[in-house]
Protein backbone atom coordinates (compact mmCIF):
# COMPACT_ATOMS: atom_id res chain seq x y z
CA UNK A 1 0.00 0.00 0.00
CA UNK A 2 1.38 3.38 -1.02
CA UNK A 3 1.68 6.52 1.07
CA UNK A 4 -1.43 8.13 -0.45
CA UNK A 5 -3.52 5.09 0.42
CA UNK A 6 -2.16 4.99 3.98
CA UNK A 7 -2.85 8.68 4.44
CA UNK A 8 -6.38 8.29 3.10
CA UNK A 9 -7.15 5.39 5.43
CA UNK A 10 -5.82 7.46 8.32
CA UNK A 11 -8.02 10.40 7.28
CA UNK A 12 -11.04 8.15 6.87
CA UNK A 13 -10.62 6.76 10.38
CA UNK A 14 -9.78 9.98 12.17
CA UNK A 15 -11.62 12.69 10.26
CA UNK A 16 -13.91 11.74 7.39
CA UNK A 17 -16.01 8.95 8.89
CA UNK A 18 -16.32 10.61 12.34
CA UNK A 19 -17.46 13.78 10.55
CA UNK A 20 -20.20 11.88 8.71
CA UNK A 21 -21.32 10.32 11.99
CA UNK A 22 -21.36 13.71 13.70
CA UNK A 23 -23.30 15.36 10.86
CA UNK A 24 -25.87 12.57 10.94
CA UNK A 25 -26.29 13.06 14.67
CA UNK A 26 -26.50 16.85 14.42
CA UNK A 27 -28.68 17.20 11.33
CA UNK A 28 -30.94 14.20 11.67
CA UNK A 29 -30.65 13.46 15.38
CA UNK A 30 -29.78 9.87 14.50
CA UNK A 31 -26.93 8.12 16.28
CA UNK A 32 -25.32 5.51 14.06
CA UNK A 33 -22.07 3.60 14.19
CA UNK A 34 -20.18 3.78 10.89
CA UNK A 35 -17.62 1.10 10.13
CA UNK A 36 -15.58 0.05 7.14
CA UNK A 37 -13.71 -3.21 7.08
CA UNK A 38 -10.15 -1.99 6.70
CA UNK A 39 -8.75 -5.48 6.19
CA UNK A 40 -10.97 -6.10 3.17
CA UNK A 41 -9.61 -2.91 1.58
CA UNK A 42 -6.04 -4.10 2.38
CA UNK A 43 -4.17 -3.49 -0.85
CA UNK A 44 -6.87 -1.80 -2.89
CA UNK A 45 -6.29 1.17 -5.12
CA UNK A 46 -7.03 4.75 -4.23
CA UNK A 47 -10.29 4.75 -6.20
CA UNK A 48 -11.76 2.08 -3.95
CA UNK A 49 -10.72 3.93 -0.82
CA UNK A 50 -12.09 7.23 -2.07
CA UNK A 51 -15.43 5.57 -2.72
CA UNK A 52 -15.80 4.78 0.99
CA UNK A 53 -16.59 8.43 1.69
CA UNK A 54 -18.90 8.64 -1.33
CA UNK A 55 -20.76 5.52 -0.24
CA UNK A 56 -21.21 6.72 3.32
CA UNK A 57 -22.57 10.01 2.01
CA UNK A 58 -25.06 8.08 -0.13
CA UNK A 59 -26.15 6.30 3.06
CA UNK A 60 -26.43 9.63 4.84
CA UNK A 61 -28.65 11.00 2.04
CA UNK A 62 -30.87 7.90 2.32
CA UNK A 63 -31.14 8.42 6.08
CA UNK A 64 -31.92 12.10 5.56
CA UNK A 65 -34.72 11.27 3.12
CA UNK A 66 -36.21 8.68 5.46
CA UNK A 67 -36.08 11.19 8.32
CA UNK A 68 -38.16 13.71 6.34
CA UNK A 69 -41.25 12.14 7.91
CA UNK A 70 -41.60 11.94 11.65
CA UNK A 71 -43.07 8.44 11.69
CA UNK A 72 -40.25 7.04 9.57
CA UNK A 73 -37.65 8.92 11.59
CA UNK A 74 -38.97 7.38 14.80
CA UNK A 75 -38.80 3.88 13.34
CA UNK A 76 -35.31 4.48 11.97
CA UNK A 77 -33.99 5.80 15.26
CA UNK A 78 -35.25 2.66 16.96
CA UNK A 79 -34.24 0.17 14.31
CA UNK A 80 -31.00 1.27 12.69
CA UNK A 81 -27.84 1.31 14.75
CA UNK A 82 -24.94 0.58 12.47
CA UNK A 83 -23.56 0.76 8.91
CA UNK A 84 -20.82 -1.59 7.76
CA UNK A 85 -18.95 -1.40 4.47
CA UNK A 86 -16.82 -4.21 3.08
CA UNK A 87 -14.81 -4.40 -0.13
CA UNK A 88 -16.28 -7.19 -2.23
CA UNK A 89 -13.35 -8.67 -4.10
CA UNK A 90 -15.62 -11.14 -5.92
CA UNK A 91 -17.57 -8.22 -7.30
CA UNK A 92 -20.87 -9.49 -5.89
CA UNK A 93 -22.32 -6.21 -4.78
CA UNK A 94 -25.00 -6.28 -2.11
CA UNK A 95 -26.98 -4.02 0.21
CA UNK A 96 -28.65 -5.82 3.11
CA UNK A 97 -30.38 -4.80 6.27
CA UNK A 98 -30.39 -7.17 9.22
CA UNK A 99 -29.83 -7.08 12.97
CA UNK A 100 -30.26 -3.30 13.08
CA UNK A 101 -27.36 -3.00 10.66
CA UNK A 102 -27.09 -1.82 7.07
CA UNK A 103 -24.52 -4.11 5.49
CA UNK A 104 -22.88 -2.95 2.29
CA UNK A 105 -20.46 -5.05 0.25
CA UNK A 106 -19.25 -3.48 -2.99
CA UNK A 107 -16.35 -3.64 -5.37
CA UNK A 108 -15.86 0.02 -4.76
CA UNK A 109 -13.29 0.76 -7.46
CA UNK A 110 -15.97 -0.18 -9.99
CA UNK A 111 -19.23 0.94 -8.45
CA UNK A 112 -20.96 2.17 -5.32
CA UNK A 113 -24.59 2.06 -4.17
CA UNK A 114 -26.95 4.96 -4.78
CA UNK A 115 -28.99 6.57 -2.04
CA UNK A 116 -32.34 5.64 -3.58
CA UNK A 117 -31.51 1.93 -3.58
CA UNK A 118 -30.09 2.14 -0.07
CA UNK A 119 -33.25 3.89 1.11
CA UNK A 120 -35.46 1.10 -0.22
CA UNK A 121 -33.40 -1.57 1.50
CA UNK A 122 -33.49 0.28 4.83
CA UNK A 123 -37.22 0.95 4.54
CA UNK A 124 -37.95 -2.68 3.72
CA UNK A 125 -35.73 -3.93 6.53
CA UNK A 126 -36.82 -1.69 9.37
CA UNK B 1 -34.43 3.31 -20.74
CA UNK B 2 -33.61 0.74 -18.05
CA UNK B 3 -37.00 0.79 -16.28
CA UNK B 4 -38.94 0.57 -19.56
CA UNK B 5 -36.64 -2.12 -20.82
CA UNK B 6 -37.47 -4.28 -17.81
CA UNK B 7 -41.19 -3.70 -18.34
CA UNK B 8 -41.13 -4.34 -22.08
CA UNK B 9 -39.18 -7.54 -21.57
CA UNK B 10 -42.04 -8.94 -19.47
CA UNK B 11 -44.87 -8.15 -21.89
CA UNK B 12 -46.45 -11.06 -23.74
CA UNK B 13 -48.41 -10.96 -26.99
CA UNK B 14 -52.14 -11.52 -26.76
CA UNK B 15 -55.09 -11.53 -29.19
CA UNK B 16 -56.46 -8.05 -29.94
CA UNK B 17 -59.90 -9.04 -28.79
CA UNK B 18 -58.59 -10.18 -25.39
CA UNK B 19 -56.58 -6.98 -24.99
CA UNK B 20 -59.61 -4.82 -25.81
CA UNK B 21 -61.83 -6.85 -23.47
CA UNK B 22 -59.34 -6.23 -20.67
CA UNK B 23 -59.30 -2.51 -21.47
CA UNK B 24 -63.12 -2.46 -21.34
CA UNK B 25 -63.09 -4.30 -17.99
CA UNK B 26 -60.75 -1.64 -16.60
CA UNK B 27 -63.15 1.09 -17.76
CA UNK B 28 -65.97 -0.64 -15.85
CA UNK B 29 -63.80 -0.85 -12.72
CA UNK B 30 -63.02 2.86 -12.99
CA UNK B 31 -66.74 3.57 -13.49
CA UNK B 32 -67.38 1.70 -10.22
CA UNK B 33 -65.17 4.17 -8.42
CA UNK B 34 -61.84 2.39 -8.45
CA UNK B 35 -58.92 4.77 -8.88
CA UNK B 36 -56.96 3.14 -11.66
CA UNK B 37 -55.34 4.52 -14.80
CA UNK B 38 -57.07 3.62 -18.05
CA UNK B 39 -55.22 2.39 -21.11
CA UNK B 40 -55.07 5.02 -23.83
CA UNK B 41 -55.48 3.10 -27.07
CA UNK B 42 -54.88 4.08 -30.65
CA UNK B 43 -56.89 1.84 -32.97
CA UNK B 44 -55.27 1.38 -36.36
CA UNK B 45 -58.08 0.68 -38.79
CA UNK B 46 -57.78 -1.33 -42.00
CA UNK B 47 -58.89 1.80 -43.86
CA UNK B 48 -55.63 3.43 -42.78
CA UNK B 49 -57.31 5.79 -40.33
CA UNK B 50 -56.66 5.93 -36.63
CA UNK B 51 -58.94 6.45 -33.62
CA UNK B 52 -57.68 7.22 -30.11
CA UNK B 53 -59.41 7.01 -26.76
CA UNK B 54 -60.47 4.74 -23.90
CA UNK B 55 -62.28 1.47 -24.56
CA UNK B 56 -65.70 1.49 -22.88
CA UNK B 57 -67.22 -1.80 -23.94
CA UNK B 58 -66.77 -4.71 -26.31
CA UNK B 59 -69.84 -6.82 -27.06
CA UNK B 60 -71.40 -9.10 -29.62
CA UNK B 61 -74.35 -7.30 -31.19
CA UNK B 62 -76.83 -7.77 -34.05
CA UNK B 63 -78.73 -10.67 -35.55
CA UNK B 64 -75.53 -12.20 -36.85
CA UNK B 65 -73.48 -11.36 -33.78
CA UNK B 66 -70.52 -9.22 -34.59
CA UNK B 67 -68.08 -7.85 -32.01
CA UNK B 68 -68.52 -4.10 -31.71
CA UNK B 69 -66.34 -1.74 -29.74
CA UNK B 70 -67.38 1.47 -27.99
CA UNK B 71 -64.57 3.94 -27.80
CA UNK B 72 -64.60 7.17 -25.78
CA UNK B 73 -62.66 9.41 -28.12
CA UNK B 74 -60.04 11.75 -26.83
CA UNK B 75 -59.37 14.14 -29.69
CA UNK B 76 -56.08 15.96 -29.97
CA UNK B 77 -55.87 19.67 -30.63
CA UNK B 78 -58.18 22.46 -29.57
CA UNK B 79 -61.36 20.45 -29.20
CA UNK B 80 -61.82 18.51 -25.94
CA UNK B 81 -64.97 16.45 -26.33
CA UNK B 82 -66.58 15.18 -23.12
CA UNK B 83 -68.61 12.42 -24.60
CA UNK B 84 -67.64 11.65 -28.17
CA UNK B 85 -68.13 7.91 -28.58
CA UNK B 86 -67.07 5.92 -31.60
CA UNK B 87 -68.80 2.63 -32.54
CA UNK B 88 -66.15 0.46 -34.13
CA UNK B 89 -66.59 -3.04 -35.61
CA UNK B 90 -63.79 -5.26 -34.36
CA UNK B 91 -63.14 -6.52 -37.89
CA UNK B 92 -62.12 -3.01 -38.92
CA UNK B 93 -59.17 -2.98 -36.49
CA UNK B 94 -55.86 -4.37 -37.65
CA UNK B 95 -53.63 -3.23 -34.77
CA UNK B 96 -53.76 -1.46 -31.43
CA UNK B 97 -51.19 0.78 -29.79
CA UNK B 98 -51.29 1.34 -26.04
CA UNK B 99 -49.77 4.78 -25.64
CA UNK B 100 -49.44 4.79 -21.84
CA UNK B 101 -48.15 1.27 -21.30
CA UNK B 102 -45.83 2.19 -18.42
CA UNK B 103 -48.86 3.21 -16.36
CA UNK B 104 -51.15 0.33 -17.27
CA UNK B 105 -48.97 -2.70 -17.99
CA UNK B 106 -49.55 -4.15 -14.54
CA UNK B 107 -53.32 -3.89 -15.10
CA UNK B 108 -53.37 -5.35 -18.60
CA UNK B 109 -51.04 -8.21 -17.78
CA UNK B 110 -53.03 -9.43 -14.79
CA UNK B 111 -51.50 -12.87 -15.23
CA UNK B 112 -48.12 -11.31 -14.42
CA UNK B 113 -48.80 -9.06 -11.42
CA UNK B 114 -45.07 -8.52 -10.93
CA UNK B 115 -45.29 -5.94 -13.72
CA UNK B 116 -45.97 -3.15 -11.23
CA UNK B 117 -43.08 -0.73 -11.90
CA UNK B 118 -40.55 -0.68 -9.07
CA UNK B 119 -41.11 3.02 -8.52
CA UNK B 120 -44.74 2.24 -7.65
CA UNK B 121 -43.90 -0.47 -5.14
CA UNK B 122 -44.01 0.95 -1.63
CA UNK B 123 -41.54 -0.19 1.00
CA UNK B 124 -42.70 -1.85 4.22
CA UNK B 125 -41.91 1.29 6.17
CA UNK B 126 -44.10 3.34 3.83
CA UNK B 127 -46.96 0.88 4.33
CA UNK B 128 -46.63 1.05 8.12
CA UNK B 129 -46.67 4.83 7.90
CA UNK B 130 -49.67 4.67 5.60
CA UNK B 131 -51.48 2.49 8.13
CA UNK B 132 -51.07 5.14 10.80
CA UNK B 133 -52.16 7.94 8.47
CA UNK B 134 -55.24 6.09 7.24
CA UNK B 135 -56.31 5.28 10.81
CA UNK B 136 -56.04 9.02 11.53
CA UNK B 137 -58.22 9.75 8.49
CA UNK B 138 -60.87 7.34 9.71
CA UNK B 139 -60.77 9.08 13.05
CA UNK B 140 -60.77 12.70 11.90
CA UNK B 141 -62.95 12.43 8.79
CA UNK B 142 -65.06 9.38 9.63
CA UNK B 143 -65.31 10.10 13.34
CA UNK B 144 -64.54 6.51 14.35
CA UNK B 145 -61.42 5.35 16.15
CA UNK B 146 -60.42 2.17 14.31
CA UNK B 147 -57.12 0.40 14.59
CA UNK B 148 -55.64 -0.77 11.27
CA UNK B 149 -53.41 -3.83 11.50
CA UNK B 150 -51.45 -5.77 8.93
CA UNK B 151 -50.67 -9.42 9.55
CA UNK B 152 -46.94 -10.15 9.68
CA UNK B 153 -47.24 -12.63 6.78
CA UNK B 154 -48.80 -9.97 4.57
CA UNK B 155 -46.22 -7.34 5.50
CA UNK B 156 -43.35 -9.72 4.83
CA UNK B 157 -44.29 -9.92 1.14
CA UNK B 158 -42.06 -8.24 -1.41
CA UNK B 159 -42.25 -6.30 -4.66
CA UNK B 160 -45.58 -5.97 -6.43
CA UNK B 161 -47.42 -7.69 -3.56
CA UNK B 162 -46.69 -4.64 -1.40
CA UNK B 163 -48.25 -2.43 -4.08
CA UNK B 164 -51.45 -4.46 -3.90
CA UNK B 165 -51.37 -4.51 -0.10
CA UNK B 166 -51.08 -0.72 -0.09
CA UNK B 167 -53.92 -0.44 -2.60
CA UNK B 168 -56.08 -2.67 -0.37
CA UNK B 169 -55.34 -0.41 2.60
CA UNK B 170 -56.37 2.69 0.68
CA UNK B 171 -59.46 1.15 -0.88
CA UNK B 172 -60.71 -0.34 2.38
CA UNK B 173 -60.23 2.95 4.20
CA UNK B 174 -62.08 4.84 1.48
CA UNK B 175 -64.89 2.27 1.49
CA UNK B 176 -65.23 2.56 5.28
CA UNK B 177 -65.29 6.36 4.97
CA UNK B 178 -68.05 6.06 2.35
CA UNK B 179 -70.08 3.85 4.68
CA UNK B 180 -69.45 6.21 7.60
CA UNK B 181 -71.00 9.05 5.60
CA UNK B 182 -74.43 7.50 6.15
CA UNK B 183 -76.14 7.78 9.53
CA UNK B 184 -76.90 4.06 9.79
CA UNK B 185 -73.42 3.18 8.61
CA UNK B 186 -71.79 5.40 11.21
CA UNK B 187 -73.95 4.09 14.05
CA UNK B 188 -73.34 0.48 13.05
CA UNK B 189 -69.59 0.69 12.57
CA UNK B 190 -69.16 2.77 15.75
CA UNK B 191 -71.05 0.18 17.77
CA UNK B 192 -69.60 -3.02 16.31
CA UNK B 193 -66.14 -2.33 14.94
CA UNK B 194 -62.87 -1.64 16.76
CA UNK B 195 -60.21 -2.73 14.29
CA UNK B 196 -59.52 -3.79 10.71
CA UNK B 197 -57.00 -6.51 10.00
CA UNK B 198 -55.42 -7.27 6.60
CA UNK B 199 -54.44 -10.92 6.15
CA UNK B 200 -53.31 -13.28 3.42
CA UNK B 201 -56.04 -15.62 2.16
CA UNK B 202 -56.49 -18.19 -0.59
CA UNK B 203 -59.28 -16.12 -2.08
CA UNK B 204 -60.29 -12.50 -1.48
CA UNK B 205 -63.08 -11.80 0.99
CA UNK B 206 -64.16 -10.12 4.20
CA UNK B 207 -65.42 -11.50 7.51
CA UNK B 208 -65.97 -10.44 11.09
CA UNK B 209 -64.03 -11.82 14.01
CA UNK B 210 -65.61 -10.27 17.10
CA UNK B 211 -65.13 -6.55 16.66
CA UNK B 212 -62.42 -6.99 14.03
CA UNK B 213 -63.10 -6.73 10.32
CA UNK B 214 -60.83 -9.20 8.53
CA UNK B 215 -59.84 -8.29 4.97
CA UNK B 216 -58.60 -11.39 3.16
CA UNK B 217 -56.12 -10.79 0.36
CA UNK B 218 -54.40 -13.00 -2.17
CA UNK B 219 -51.56 -10.65 -3.01
CA UNK B 220 -49.99 -13.03 -5.53
CA UNK B 221 -53.04 -12.63 -7.77
CA UNK B 222 -52.61 -8.88 -8.12
CA UNK B 223 -55.84 -6.98 -8.70
CA UNK B 224 -57.84 -10.21 -8.82
CA UNK B 225 -56.72 -10.99 -5.29
CA UNK B 226 -58.78 -8.40 -3.44
CA UNK B 227 -62.35 -7.11 -3.37
CA UNK B 228 -62.69 -3.63 -4.77
CA UNK B 229 -65.17 -0.81 -5.38
CA UNK B 230 -68.84 -1.64 -4.96
CA UNK B 231 -68.09 -5.33 -4.37
CA UNK B 232 -66.02 -4.47 -1.31
CA UNK B 233 -68.62 -2.08 0.04
CA UNK B 234 -71.44 -4.58 -0.43
CA UNK B 235 -69.42 -7.35 1.21
CA UNK B 236 -68.67 -5.19 4.28
CA UNK B 237 -72.25 -3.95 4.57
CA UNK B 238 -73.57 -7.51 4.36
CA UNK B 239 -71.61 -8.44 7.51
CA UNK B 240 -73.69 -6.19 9.77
Amino acid sequence: MGLREKQLIHDLKTTIVPKIAEETKELMDVLIEWEFDEASFGDKNIAALESIETTFYQVQIAIRDICMKEFSKGVLKEGMKKVTLTYSAAGENSTLFADNTLKLAYKLDETYPMSYDIQRVIEDGL
Amino acid sequence: MSDNWHLLAQLRPKPLRQLLEQAAALWQRAANGEKIPLPMVALHLVSGRELSGNVIRLELVGRNPEPLLLLHRIAPGERFPDADVAYVPLVSIEAVTITNMTQVAYLLQSDTPQLVPEGMQPTRLKIREQTVQLAERLNTIGGVALQLEIDADALSQTGAALFHLNAALEETTQTLLDILETLVGKETLSAHLRSVRFMLADSPGVRLDGTTLIIGLNLAQGHQGRLQGQLLRRAIEDLF
